[in-house]
């Protein structure tokens, strides 16, 4: 356990991670600025729209029936798009999927692509592999260009530079134009778009993630604000789709209730400005578009989540970031302190689930189980429950042979079972904690700056305990009932004024 | 990795067998022959339910549209909307008006005005990235509009090209009111009784609410980073009153 | 048949907090309701389940299992444990039949203190008079998991002379979460500072809430950095009221 000021320098676990964030007053002024902003729209925007609960049991109802029937509705959507003419890659891992996309580019000899926002992309680390390829890679959403010129990764979901201040954008964005730009966000805007449009017509390929692939007619859509994604898509002559092998739905029809759920649960947006429903590479007929389309499909993790009653439904996911803007832990630590592309609940959830690094492992006590992330969630995902089942798993995984030798919680959680199994013992052990506590306890409080639960005391003051447990109290009491009464407010008659 | 073993994992993980046969096949695994059971499909009942009139419809397009940040004119007879137009583009002043081309002229009959600003039409020939690029003014149509959300919807069209409603500043969309639909899943319904297959379903179709935006510096509401900055929709009030 | 009322008391309320139990007690009685205490019970296990020690949750929740298998209701001075009950004993207790059904039983007729007063007995005046400035912090397991959200509001409304505050971002959760605290404690700490900043902000005399972990929790973090605002559990502050009421 980490104690109060330890782990300032270790990057091992959240909580070491987090440590520069919590002393970070501006990243933290930031980051619940604009949560609190988005939680606020979001309230809004379902507001207006009506019977939220309804429409978050019917996003719930379709991605849970979309997962659980993966294998038709991936392979129906998989027949579609080829029909439609895109090639389709699959790629089992994040060193599968970059060495497909990798392939396409040197076969078009490709040295510019520009992208458009994408988590999974994020997630195969396509930008540096293709960089160590000699092909320039060029991020095309507002904030993600932010933070590729930071060199830094996105903190958020939907609001990947949410921890950058316009005076650092500024001079970001100053280094790389060679002018001083100023602070206003209309001339910094200005100046991303000139600059972001001479690489969308210079770029030999496009390549955007996808937030929903259509099986019934083999369609991938894309969701921006910006318009990005369309350049990406429509300019370059070649477009590469990178999709998580979960982001299918079987129709149109359930589209509607995702383009209903998505931007309001993300940025409180009743709709989003910019939906690019693309299936195939251009007709014979159309004038405009590119002449192929590739769509790269992974696994990554996520098939080892299918026929997991626990935790299948994390595939239900349409990373909408609502999780984040209204953790209470999130907001004190940003995102980079969660170690990995997904931040937040759902990273917490996700990022062990994927990836099962040791350095992920802390990631599920990384919450405090307060539940505001089930209840953001608009397709359902019972967050909470899986964060339990996942330190449960962690240990179970302890408890093994080969496991970590002494586990100390499992051996304080085994003597807690053992004495307070049995009513005797327990007060037994609560009566021999009364005192051992004495000599602390002043006050009714305990002000202790060392111990084992020094985490607490260090910051707060602990409750000693009382003198007499209420069970041994009880038995004294004298029940005095009275005759039930009506609730009419006839009590008004003793109001003393 | 190939392609059969990839399904045939999932389908493992879900405790069924990827049929033999679609492992098995050179060219794919091909469509699936039977759908699942669903218990509904779509958005609940009381929003597709819903039945708005053709005034309802007009006006809440425009009034959402208005709130994106967006504007939009009705207009009741195709001369006035030609007149409206007309000093829309003076107004602007742009040095270089594109548009599409095609059907959408002939249907809307804006030859005229066309002419007399020398607004660029894009035909049926392939890849004009020029002078498209350059444009101040895109002048496209709508396939459909949603009113529920201000949304016009552009198909990927010979005639249509893309880029006309995408690179320049200010965006018009000319439009008769009978397209405009009560929501989304209605849009839908319609592109599909033409097909889904790749025939009938153009490879882009765009749906798109009001102006280009961002809020990726410190929260700031900014319009017009990629596409347009200004959305204007013209209509034509081809129905008149209820 | 008289119906059988029992106390589930939990670990803390017990050891910590026993005059909320009685303050529970004594409203429960002016209700006309004679509460029981079966001595049999020790904790609901959540501390262990938590932290992913399912078996060790499960020896120590099949006290409760036992203690209320002969009541009709039971009730709590916690949303959480009430909310633990509801939300994992059924699946905690799902390898043995006898237990499962004692642990489906047990699931409805748990209830909340305000849930119990407002629902099952009907109340929400109690007569209280209490004339001072007061905010609420509405506990996550309570809200969200168990879905009590007006009931407290409804009985704090039936308050005479009370002045109740809206307490900014409320539901925000204050760091607590059991073992959280302890695991980590900076982020804990960053937690309980802002609600203790916020529950300041309000200008009250008494933050009153349902669940005596979280008020542990804030009333420590508030008494650590000198503020002087009093702590209560709604059962206390009603019970104090009562008292005036009838003075």
């Amino acid at each position: 356990m980490t104690g109060v000021g330890a782990g300032a320098k270790d990057t091992t676990t959240i909580s070491g991670r987090s440590h520069a964030a919590l002393a970070d007053d501006f990243l933290r002024a930031a980051v619940r600025f604009t949560t609190d902003r988005l939680k606020d729209r979001k309230r809004g925007a379902t507001e207006e729209l009506g019977r939220w609960e309804e429409w978050r049991e019917r996003g719930r109802a379709i991605r849970s029936h979309t997962v659980a029937n993966l294998d038709h509705y991936l392979r129906q959507f998989v027949a579609n798009a080829r029909a439609a003419g895109a090639a389709v890659h699959f790629a089992a891992d994040a060193q599968e999927a970059s060495a497909a996309v990798l392939g396409i580019v040197q076969e078009k000899q490709a040295t510019l692509v520009a992208k458009s926002k994408s988590m999974v992309s994020e997630e195969i680390h396509i930008n540096s592999r293709l960089e160590e390829h000699g092909v320039r890679v060029v991020e095309t959403d507002l904030g993600e260009y932010i933070i590729q010129l930071a060199h830094e990764t996105p903190s958020h979901i939907i609001i990947p530079a949410i921890h950058k201040t316009r005076e650092q954008i500024k001079d970001l964005f100053t280094h790389d134009g060679g002018q001083d730009l100023g602070t206003d966000t209309k001339a910094l805007v200005a100046f991303a778009r000139s600059k972001l449009r001479e690489t969308f017509l210079a770029a030999d390929i496009g390549m955007t993630g996808c937030n929903f692939g259509i099986a019934e007619s083999g369609s991938v859509v894309l969701f921006t604000n910006e318009g990005n994604a369309d350049m990406v898509s429509a300019l370059p002559k070649t477009h590469i789709v990178v999709m998580g092998m979960e982001r299918v739905l079987p129709t149109f029809a359930d589209l509607e209730v995702m383009a209903n759920l998505l931007p309001r649960s993300a940025t409180g947006q009743k709709v989003i400005t910019y939906m690019s429903v693309i299936t195939g590479p251009r007709r014979a007929r159309e004038v405009s578009g590119p002449t192929e389309l590739h769509i790269v499909i992974l696994d990554n993790g996520r098939s080892s989540q299918l026929g997991d009653a626990e935790f299948q439904d994390v595939l239900n996911c349409i990373r909408c970031g609502a999780c984040l803007n209204v953790c209470p832990v999130y907001r004190h630590v940003g995102g980079h302190a969660y170690g990995s592309v997904y931040p937040g609940p759902i990273g917490a959830v996700l990022t062990p689930l994927l990836l099962q690094g040791e350095e992920f492992a802390d990631l599920p006590n990384a919450s405090s189980l307060c539940g505001a992330c089930y209840e953001a969630c608009p397709v359902k995902i019972p967050l909470h429950d899986m964060l339990v089942a996942l330190r449960r798993r962690a240990a179970q995984r302890k408890a093994k042979p080969g496991g970590v030798r002494v586990d100390r919680e499992r051996v304080a959680w085994s003597g807690y079972a053992t004495l307070f199994a049995k009513p005797g013992r327990y007060r037994l052990v609560t009566r021999v904690a009364r005192i051992v506590q004495a000599p602390l306890a002043r006050d009714g409080y305990i002000e202790s700056t060392f111990g084992p639960l020094v985490g607490w005391t260090g910051s707060r003051h602990a409750p000693a305990l009382a003198p007499e447990p209420f069970r041994d109290r009880f038995s004294r009491m004298k029940q005095d009932v009275k005759v039930a009464r009506q609730n009419d407010g006839k009590a008004a008659e003793s109001d003393p004024r | 990795m190939n392609e059969q073993a990839f399904f045939q994992n999932i389908a493992r993980r879900l405790g069924r067998e990827f049929p033999a046969d679609a492992a098995a096949s050179p060219a794919g695994v091909g469509l699936p022959a039977e759908e699942p059971e669903r218990a509904f499909v779509g958005a609940p009942d009381f929003w597709t339910a819903r039945q708005w009139g053709h005034r309802e419809r007009l006006e809440n397009f425009t009034l959402e549209l208005g709130r994106l940040g967006g504007s939009a004119r009705v207009y009741a007879t195709l001369a006035a909307l030609h007149g409206g137009l007309e000093t829309l583009l003076q107004e602007l002043s742009a040095p270089l008006v594109c548009g599409w081309g095609g059907e959408f002229i002939a249907d809307m009959q804006l030859q005229n005005v066309f002419d007399s600003f020398a607004v660029v039409p894009w035909d049926d020939e392939p890849d004009m990235a020029e002078p498209f690029t350059r444009a101040d003014v895109g002048v496209t149509g709508c396939d459909f509009a949603i009113a529920d959300t201000g949304t016009v919807v552009l198909l990927n069209e010979s005639g249509q090209g893309r880029l006309v409603s995408l690179l320049p500043t200010v965006h018009i969309v000319v439009l008769r009111a009978s397209r405009i639909r009560t929501s989304m899943g209605e849009v839908w319904r319609e592109i599909a009784l033409r097909g889904l297959d790749p025939v009938h379903l153009p490879s882009t179709v765009i749906f798109i609410s009001g102006p280009s935006r961002s809020s990726d510096i410190e929260n700031d509401l900014t319009i017009g980073v990629h596409g347009p900055a200004a959305v204007h929709a013209l209509i034509w009030d081809d129905v008149g009153l209820p | 048949m008289r119906m059988r009322v029992a106390l589930f008391v939990t670990c803390l309320v017990d050891n910590f907090y026993p005059r909320v139990a009685e303050s529970m007690v004594r409203i429960l009685n002016s209700c006309g309701v004679e509460v029981e205490f079966p001595p049999e019970q020790t904790c609901c296990g959540q501390p262990a389940f938590n932290s992913g020690y399912a078996q060790q949750a499960r020896v120590v929740g099949r006290t409760l299992l036992e203690a209320f298998a002969d009541f009709d209701y039971v009730v709590s001075p916690s949303g959480s444990c009430a909310g633990m009950v509801h939300h994992h004993y059924p699946s905690l207790f799902d390898a043995d039949p006898d237990e499962t059904r004692s642990a489906r039983e047990l699931v409805p007729k748990t209830y909340e203190f305000s849930q119990f007063l407002v629902h099952v007995l009907g109340v929400t005046d109690l007569g209280a008079f209490f004339p001072h400035r007061v905010t609420y912090h509405p506990s996550c397991h309570g809200s969200r998991l168990l879905g009590v959200k007006e009931e407290p509001l409804q009985l704090l409304a039936g308050v005479r002379g009370l002045d109740l505050v809206p307490l900014p971002h409320a539901e925000d959760c204050c760091g607590f979460g059991g073992a959280f605290a302890v695991k980590m404690p900076e982020i804990s700490t960053a937690m309980a500072t802002e609600k203790a900043d916020w529950v300041t902000e309000t200008g009250a005399e008494v933050l009153v809430g349902t669940d005596m972990g979280c008020l542990m929790n804030i009333g420590g973090r508030l008494r650590h950095m000198g503020r002087s605002v009093r702590v209560m559990h709604l059962a206390e502050l009603l019970h104090e009221g009562m008292e005036q009421g009838r003075g």
